[in-house]
């Protein structure tokens, strides 16, 4: 009854922060989480090592500096932002037509970078700009890391690269 | 209860409780540790393709230099070539030498290239065709790395690894046999 007392005496109550706090804090989380599964431009692949693989550039904020990751699964399926692309007439055919071409990515793709002067011995085409690493999967088949750089020679882009792992597997 | 009636005409100020906080930041710590991700370091190596040639536009220049690492798929040790996806094994040419003929093939020790002794040889071999190259390329001797489709990415990789450690600079992959 003393305290019912107290209360009644004190002017002002003192606004308690705790609850806000839990609730900014589960906020936070959500939100990291959501752009966390957004982030799907590399896929959990397991890469082949390679002792000579450089770190790769740092990612700025201009769009020249930008890299296109383009993931080969194991089965061959090309996958870009999280979409599956296949120029390989098996996989079409098995997945009825339900993946795009990626040839056809990649043109759209290079139309937004600038291109450099044509070298000489080959007029036709002008080399883009625009950077593409590809992710391949160690198992692969060689051909399906074949596709995309056919994808990308024919659309001249020709700033290609392999994504090695870093650190020597076990024995 | 007698000390609280006290204190309460002291002092005003307002302790701030800690515990809640810590709470909730050990609850932080905890899921961001699970929730980090351990990636493997992750490099790349440049593999650029030739911005002078067009896909078939004339006769392409051979340098009769370039040396055109090849890695077959055969179907077993001292076989034939093979078109089977599965099962097959690389054999690793370069010009008439197979380097891994015998009994050491690929598929037993991949995973180490600059150790492994098959990679080991290769990189001697392209170290001396480089210092022997007399060719007049600006960008000094050329490499072609010819892998049959079947091969895995792997030893793709490890090949070209081997060039970039030789200090190659003009490499390139053959064209696919079959256009895709």
């Amino acid at each position: 009854m003393a305290r019912k007392k107290k209360t009644q005496q004190e002017p002002e109550p003192k606004p308690d922060l705790t609850p806000m706090i839990d609730i900014v804090f589960n906020l936070i989380i959500f939100f990291m989480i959501v752009s966390e599964l957004s982030n799907l431009t590399v896929e959990q692949l397991e890469l082949a090592y390679a002792s000579e693989s450089q770190d790769p550039p740092k990612a700025g904020g201009k769009k020249q500096d930008k890299v296109l990751q383009v993931n080969v699964m194991p089965d061959g399926l090309v996958k870009i932002n999280g979409h599956g692309y296949t120029d390989d007439p098996k996989l079409k055919a098995a997945s009825k037509g339900q993946y795009p071409s990626l040839k056809e990515f990649i043109e759209t793709e290079a139309a937004g970078y600038e291109r450099e002067e044509p070298d000489p011995a080959n007029p036709n085409l002008a080399p883009s700009k625009m950077k593409v690493n590809i992710r391949a999967d160690k198992e692969t088949m060689f051909k399906n890391v074949q596709q995309v750089f056919d994808a990308c020679q024919k659309n001249g882009v020709y700033k290609t690269s392999l994504a090695a792992s870093k650190d020597a597997p076990n024995k | 209860m007698s000390k609280k009636k006290g204190s309460r005409f002291e002092s005003e100020e307002v302790e701030l409780e800690m515990t809640p906080m810590i709470d909730i930041v050990f609850n932080l710590l905890i899921f961001f540790m699970c929730a980090t991700k351990f990636r493997t370091p992750e490099g790349m190596i440049e593999s650029y393709l030739p911005k002078d040639k067009g896909q078939a536009a004339g006769t392409p220049q051979i340098d009769l230099n370039e040396v055109r690492i090849k890695l077959l798929w055969y179907d077993g040790p001292g076989g034939r070539p093979t078109k089977a996806e599965k099962g097959g094994y690389v054999v690793l040419k370069v010009g008439d030498e197979v380097f891994n003929g015998g009994s050491t093939f690929l598929g037993t020790h991949q995973r180490y290239p600059s150790m492994d002794p098959v990679w080991a040889t290769l990189h001697s071999k392209l170290v001396e065709f480089k210092a022997g190259y007399k060719g007049g390329g600006e960008k000094g001797l050329p490499v072609i790395i010819d892998a049959r489709k079947q091969v895995p990415t792997k030893y793709v990789v490890s090949a070209l690894n081997e060039v970039v450690r030789a200090g190659i600079q003009d490499v390139t992959f053959a064209a696919p046999e079959i256009d895709y």
